[in-house]
């Protein structure tokens, strides 16, 4: 008898902050694309004697995230010692957060469905571990770069919300200005735990969670999120067809094979040994400070006042919204000229016109391309047979030759028409209608 | 010209005016570590002998020995462990940078306990210090080297660090003045960790105003230590003669050497005379410091000695002695799941009641007096009959560490076995004149009972 | 509390802590291990029950550096590899370990 199961699935997703340095010194943040171990200090490299400094800026950007992720802001936060021995982990402990995180208890809603945020908080990065040949080798220029850790309840039943989640927590991510939030090139990690819940057994109750569960790493872009996390749950479909329990471990995503392969065991849950960390002070914040830290607009709220107020139609908002660069240009143009935000919409969207230009640019061309499309044929028609009328002598120059008479006739169509009507177009038709007569 | 015995002021002072130069200095004092030190060990890094030492910018500098935890850039810094044994630091501690910046310069870096696991600077990996008053016993630890160096004067001062006695100790049985700061008053930059709510960096020296005049060299709120106080810069007036409120608890006088009770109770009658106030207090006992120390100290070093796995300096694991193993594990022990909250989290708790039990003791009293250690120097070899020897033996160092509240040793003459007593004042936290300037009144009445001049027949 | 340590909670220590110990060593610091935790357990004679949250020591709090601040502090390729006696291209090479 082949059971149904449910899938239980939560993440761990990690987001590099874009800052000038640093967690705990300052290094530059920017470490792509640097000579190896070009970019440390004692600090960073966890030389003897060094000791770490909070920097402040990303301290503010995580509470931005716990914010934007309707969280809790805790009033008073402090870093933790969390201890493991790996060779890209300088200090033998990576400065974390325990129990005293910065943001807790938030949600986000992702289409119909909330999705609950069980934690935000703020950690240091690791050095890179790279495999060459037969060598395992280290470069520290990523160490100490500032991470935050989100966490999210165990809310997910298939891979199509994993991904829509993360892409709506990415576009989040860029609205705020404080990540790249890039898969590919590692700005945004994701980890997700998967289990299934045995569904319709009598025995268990449905708010029960699995007594498994398996962490995949190693997925690196949106793309293989619902590849690798597919291929899991029905891996483990088949060990519980087969009444027994999947291993509680950890595996790796083999883009290759498409796989998700055996790691390490996770069966001895690590011994962290957390403790305050006594080389920095705790953080007593203000509930003023907190209500300061600005949030911009954020999508599902700037959808609302698109459809509201600049009166575009919901689908179009959704797309415009999702891209921040986008977002920026497409409200200046808005504010910069009286066209009307759906058609600028419809212009961008169905890639009329490039937005790699400047705004001025940008509205110049549009205006033209909208109003073209605004000419009413019979009034033009009518204009120009009124202008030819009353002009007859500019009329007889021009057919004599005269370029600069077709262009004055042009301009008093243009008058005529209100600036309805594109020059382009007048002098075509001009041309027309002076041949024709 | 005979320098012996000369304070480091006098000495600051005598190059200012141009009748000695660094490099007279630097030799004068090389002869003597190399007439000496291979009888007491005091250096792990001999100074240099090529010439004087560099202090910044190349130029000569006044020589002064550290302790060997302190990163001095270019030169080898061990920590006393054979992990470290190659390790050149590419940097220089902030206690260093202040000094080289007043013209001062690295004079040898000085043996200690390996990782400052100790009181005796018997787990040196590189031999033990031998107390120069009878090198058949230990100088103290773990700042030992610092001490023995500075007491036959191989060197007019050094720089130690005290995580619970380290500094004290050692200066009492060598018979010196040992200044614990307040924790936070002097920057742990560059100060190879061992517990690191408990480090305090701070001069050895001959005499008080020399242990003033360094401290207000190396103080000072420091950006790469987020543990610094902003108040951290102070200048000590201590000449001033105040008269103090004294306390006395007689918890700190329980099994310690009638010599030594004897010192102390004719000292409580000096300072009675001096017209200052004995008053009795009482305070938790220390014995339960010994238990929050033990905790809480090999926790933070379990931590700190992490990093050591030889991929970026040094060896790898296997190079750590008995000590450090038996500490790192007892510190791993009680942060690991399922006892954190007894031992841990227990011992942070009573700590946080020292702090507020001295708080209130200084609402009534100034200062508090009490002997520096139960027993003068005692044999090498006898550390090693106790599971937590370094922890009993500073027993009364202890508890101004767990509250992080400055304590001065100060040598008042010698026992009947010609040996250094050292008898200690604590005060409350960012009190240092207070203690320095009850230790100057000491140091201008008794001349400490010539323990100074005594060693220096023995060190011609 | 439990005052004696198994041979396996030695072992499982030692790894936690990323040491080897020698048969002798264990035998040692696990006997040594009981004399202190005996010891320390007087700390239970005192009330905590009154004591709050732990502040650090110095009672300070708040404390950071600006984003963005000059790196005074910055090591060159070589500098940072210096101390090092096994290093490849400006990398550091560490014990195989599988990915």
């Amino acid at each position: 008898m082949t059971q149904s199961y449910s899938p239980v699935i939560g993440l761990e997703i990690h987001v590099e902050l874009s800052t000038k340095s640093k967690m705990f010194c300052q290094c530059s943040a920017e470490y792509f694309g640097k000579e190896p171990n070009s970019n440390t200090c004692p600090v960073c490299l966890g030389l003897p004697g060094a000791l770490p400094v909070p920097n402040r800026v990303a301290l503010d950007w995580c509470i931005k995230i716990g914010k934007a992720l309707n969280c809790t802001i805790n009033v008073s936060t402090k870093f933790d010692r969390k201890h493991y021995s790996y060779p890209d982990l300088p200090k033998g402990y990576q400065i974390s957060q325990y129990d005293e995180p910065v943001a807790i208890n938030g949600s986000l809603k992702v289409g119909e469905k909330t999705f609950g945020i069980t934690r935000v908080h703020m950690e240091e990065d690791t050095g890179k571990l790279l495999h060459v040949g037969e060598d395992s080798l280290v470069d520290f220029n990523r160490s100490g770069v500032p991470l935050v850790e989100i966490v999210t309840e165990p809310d997910f039943t298939n891979s199509d919300e994993v991904k829509e989640f993360l892409q709506e927590l990415h576009t989040i991510i860029r609205y705020l200005e404080v990540s790249d939030a890039d898969m590919e090139k590692g700005s945004m990690r994701m980890e997700p735990n998967i289990s299934l819940r045995v569904v319709g057994d009598q025995k268990s109750d449905v708010r029960e969670l699995p007594n498994y569960k398996v962490e995949v790493k190693n997925i690196n872009s949106f793309n293989f999120v619902k590849k690798a996390i597919d291929y899991e749950l029905t891996r483990q479909a088949e060990i519980l067809d087969q009444s027994k329990t999947p291993e509680q471990e950890t595996r790796g995503y083999d883009e290759k094979t498409m796989k998700t392969v055996s790691q390490r065991s996770k069966e001895e849950a690590h011994d962290y040994r957390y403790f305050p960390e006594p080389d920095i002070p705790p953080f007593v914040f203000e509930q003023k400070f907190i209500d300061s830290i600005a949030l911009p607009e954020l999508p599902t709220a700037k959808i609302d006042r698109y459809v509201k107020e600049l009166k575009i139609k919901e689908i179009d908002a959704r797309i415009l919204t999702k891209d921040f660069e986008l977002v920026k240009y497409f409200e200046k143009v808005v504010e910069l000229s009286d066209l009307e935000p759906q058609k600028i919409a419809n212009l961008v969207i169905n890639s009329k016109l490039a937005t790699n230009v400047s705004i001025e640019e940008f509205i110049s061309q549009a205006t033209k391309l909208l109003s073209t499309k605004k000419t009413d044929m019979p009034t033009l028609m009518l204009a120009i047979k009124k202008v030819i009328a009353e002009n007859s002598d500019v009329v007889t120059n021009y057919k004599a030759g005269k370029l600069s008479s077709l262009m004055f006739l042009v301009g008093q169509v243009m008058r005529e028409m209100k600036g309805q009507a594109e020059a382009n177009l007048i002098k075509d038709k001009l041309v027309e209608a002076i041949s024709n007569s | 010209m005979n320098l012996i015995g000369k304070s480091l002021l006098e000495l600051k002072g005598m190059v200012e005016k141009k009748q000695i130069s660094h490099a007279e200095l630097w030799k004068f004092f090389s002869d003597r570590v190399e007439k000496y030190d291979k009888a007491l060990n005091c250096f792990v890094t001999p100074p240099s002998k090529e010439g004087t030492g560099l202090a910044q910018n190349g130029a000569e500098g006044f020589p002064i020995a550290f302790k060997d935890n302190f990163n001095t850039k270019g030169i080898r810094t061990t920590a006393s462990s054979k992990v470290l044994d190659t390790y050149i630091p590419p940097y220089n501690a902030t206690v260093v940078e202040k000094l080289l910046g007043m013209q001062f310069a690295v004079f040898g870096k000085t043996n200690m306990d390996a990782w400052a696991h100790g009181s005796s600077t018997e787990t040196s990996d590189y031999g033990p210090t031998n107390n120069p008053w009878d090198v058949s016993r230990a100088a103290g630890g773990s700042s030992g080297g610092s001490a023995a160096a500075t007491a036959a004067y191989l060197v007019p001062a050094a720089i130690g660090s005290e995580t619970a006695g380290s500094i004290r100790q050692p200066a009492a049985w060598c018979g010196l003045v040992g200044l614990k700061p307040t924790y936070g008053r002097v920057s742990r930059y560059g100060v190879i960790a061992m517990g690191s709510s408990w480090d305090c960096p701070g001069p050895i020296t001959r005499t008080v105003e020399d242990a003033a005049y360094l401290l207000e060299i190396i103080q000072g709120e420091d950006p790469y230590d987020a543990t610094t106080l902003p108040a951290g810069n102070s200048k000590y007036e201590i000449r001033k003669t105040k008269k103090m409120r004294i306390g006395v608890c007689k918890d700190y006088l329980e099994n310690i050497d009638p010599d030594i009770q004897k010192r102390f109770d004719e000292t409580v009658e000096i300072l009675k005379k001096l017209g200052h106030e004995i008053i009795p207090v009482t305070l938790i006992s220390p014995k339960y410091s010994i238990s929050v120390y033990t905790i809480l100290q090999r926790s933070e070093v379990s931590s700190n000695l992490n990093r050591y796995d030889g991929v970026r300096y040094g060896k790898d694991r296997t190079f750590f002695g008995e000590e450090a193993k038996r500490r790192i594990m007892l510190g791993t022990y009680s942060l690991s799941h399922g006892y954190y909250d007894a031992f841990y989290k227990k011992a942070e708790k009573v700590r946080q009641l020292i702090i507020q039990d001295f708080e209130s003791a200084f609402q009534t009293v100034d200062l508090i007096i009490a002997p520096t250690t139960p027993l003068t120097a005692i044999k090498k070899g006898e550390f090693e009959k106790y599971p937590f020897f370094g922890e009993v033996m500073d027993v009364l160092n202890e508890p101004a560490a767990a509250a992080g509240i400055p304590a001065i040793n100060v040598p008042m003459g010698l026992d009947s076995q010609n040996l250094p007593i050292g008898l200690q004042f604590m005060a409350g936290r960012l009190q240092e004149e207070k203690i320095l300037s009850i230790a100057y009144q000491l140091e201008q009445e008794t001349n400490f009972m010539g323990v100074r001049e005594a060693l220096l027949k023995r060190y011609e | 509390m439990k005052k004696t340590l198994t041979r396996e909670e030695i072992d499982k220590l030692a790894k936690l802590s990323n040491l080897t110990l020698s048969e002798a060593e264990m035998t040692k610091i696990g006997s040594q291990f009981e004399e202190t935790i005996k010891y320390v357990e007087n700390l239970n004679d005192l009330d905590t029950s009154q004591v709050s949250n732990i502040t650090n020591v110095t009672g300070q709090e708040n404390k950071f550096f600006e984003d963005g601040t000059e790196n005074k502090r910055l090591f060159t390729q070589e500098q940072a590899t210096a101390n090092s006696n096994c290093k490849k291209n400006g990398l550091f090479v560490v014990p195989k370990v599988f990915k």
